[in-house]
């Protein structure tokens, strides 16, 4: 019980901190201003481009986890654990190699596509540090759902297509859902990998996260907090997504009044 | 349509077995926990990798997948989906068996009012009791249009009376769709009620097969 009080007010204190910082006309000014614009909406869609690339390649690798055995399946799950303990600048090491001025970043540059040091480096950074946590709870989710019912499906005529859109991916739903918010949510908050792979340039590859430590920088805390408030705000809100998810999709009851159409 | 036929079939568990079944017939497979009935019926539903051969009459089914089968089978477990109601898992078992969209809704509700249940259409199978949830079952994998129905153990988490009935229901749904049917049980009574015959499964191998009245001697009443 006290160690639940301490943690509490542990959360309490540090965002109390935030917003007693700034007298709300500070805020709302600070919300106004355009470089705390740019950022958000630099944030918004650059997760959303990220998390969405790390859905459409993280849910099929977690159903193919999840479902296939195969020789050295170990290591791979291994090979695909192990960015989640990776520090995220780190990774954003590793991308500045592939994407930089050799290998496939020279290739890319080639076919007009630069990826280091751009808003599309952004995207990928994020969506490379959301891919992982993607993997992870789409396994859980696929795994959660019992083969058994897989199987009856087959046994009802339906082919292996058939069987994972109308039985494996509702039955799945819920933790899908969490997937992809978890994902969106990790790619929202990136700081280390996009500050390595595309830099941290005012009005250009200016995240929320990346305004927050520009303006530390350049001695301007209210703008710093300002930013830091707004991700607070959209982390917040999409915790309320998963928590009104978890209730809704795949739950059973918003299907079960209809029946299923015939 | 013909009956069913097992060749030297064999995996982890079977140890050669063959089996034959004729159009129409009833079989009761009887034996001990682990003897592996389940086993042969995931490998006629195509659900168990194997050796040796299966074919459905005169065809042999070996390299089809389950989907392509036509076997209506009830799990042990049920496996309802519960993610739909009620009418929602017969539907599927209609889409399957590829009845036109138009026709479903009215051939679910008449396969639910055939297994008794038909009030409860709309309910989903967390809310209905063991016997309405294996009703829906047998609904279900009737909804495929099977020529061949394999029943996993269909009254073991009922009680006797419950278990009667449902028994004189799929005895009845036998008769009247003419289907082939296989049935796992380990109640010898349940074997002696309903089999025309019956196959004695220990160790991965039929080791009997015949008429109740010799297979299962003296438990048939005279």
């Amino acid at each position: 019980m006290l160690a639940l009080g301490l943690v509490v007010m542990g959360v309490v204190v540090v965002v109390g901190a935030m917003v007693g910082f700034l007298s709300p006309a500070q805020l709302v000014g600070t919300l106004g201003e355009a470089e705390t614009l740019f950022a958000l909406r630099m944030s918004l869609w650059s997760s959303a481009l990220g998390a969405g690339w790390a859905v459409a390649l993280g849910v099929p690798a977690g159903y193919f986890l999840a479902r296939r055995s195969f020789w050295g399946k170990q290591l791979v799950e291994g090979i695909v654990d192990l960015p989640l303990v990776m520090p995220p600048l780190v990774a954003g090491m590793g991308l500045v190699l592939v994407f930089g001025a050799s290998g496939v970043g020279r290739a890319l540059a080639r076919a007009g596509i630069e990826v280091a040091f751009s808003p599309l480096g952004v995207v990928v950074a994020q969506g490379f540090v959301a891919l992982f946590v993607v993997v992870r709870v789409a396994k859980a989710a696929f795994e959660a759902v019992e083969p058994i019912y897989e199987a009856a499906a087959q046994t009802l005529g339906l082919s292996p297509g058939r069987v994972f859109l109308w039985v494996t991916l509702p039955m799945a739903g819920r933790g899908l859902l969490s997937a992809a918010v978890l994902g969106w949510a990790r790619a929202m908050g990136e700081f280390g990998a996009t500050l390595m792979l595309a830099g941290a340039t005012r009005g250009y590859t200016e995240t929320l996260p990346m305004a927050v430590f520009l303006n530390i920088s350049s001695g301007r805390p209210e703008v710093a907090v300002g930013c830091g408030l707004v991700l607070l705000g959209l982390g917040a809100g999409l915790l309320v997504l998963l928590r009104a998810g978890a209730g809704s999709v795949g739950g059973g009851e918003r299907w079960v009044g209809s029946g299923l159409r015939g | 349509m013909g009956g069913l036929r097992l060749e030297r079939v064999r995996n982890k568990v079977l140890r050669g077995v063959d089996l034959c079944v004729e159009q129409g017939q009833m079989l009761v497979l009887v034996g001990p926990s682990g003897a592996g009935k389940t086993s042969l019926l995931k490998v006629i539903a195509g659900l168990m990798p194997h050796k040796g051969r299966v074919w459905f009459g005169s065809r042999d089914v070996t390299a089809l997948s389950p989907h392509r089968r036509r076997v209506g089978m009830l799990f042990q477990e049920l496996a309802l989906f519960p993610h739909l109601s009620v009418m929602g898992n017969v539907i599927m078992g209609l889409r399957g068996g590829g009845v036109p969209r138009g026709k479903r809704r009215s051939l679910a509700m008449e396969l639910l009012e055939m297994v008794g249940i038909a009030p409860l259409a709309m309910r989903s199978p967390a809310e209905l009791s063991g016997g309405e949830r294996q009703r829906v079952a047998l609904a279900r994998a009737l909804a495929c249009q099977p020529r061949i129905l394999l029943l996993d153990e269909p009254f073991s988490s009922l009680d006797g009376e419950t278990a009667g009935r449902l028994r004189a229901l799929v005895m009845r749904l036998h008769r009247q769709l003419g289907m082939t049917s296989v049935v796992v049980t380990h109640r010898v009574d349940h074997a002696v009620a309903m089999a025309e015959q019956v196959g004695v499964v220990r160790s991965g191998t039929v080791v009997e097969l015949g008429p109740p009245q010799r297979v299962l001697g003296g438990y048939v009443p005279s």
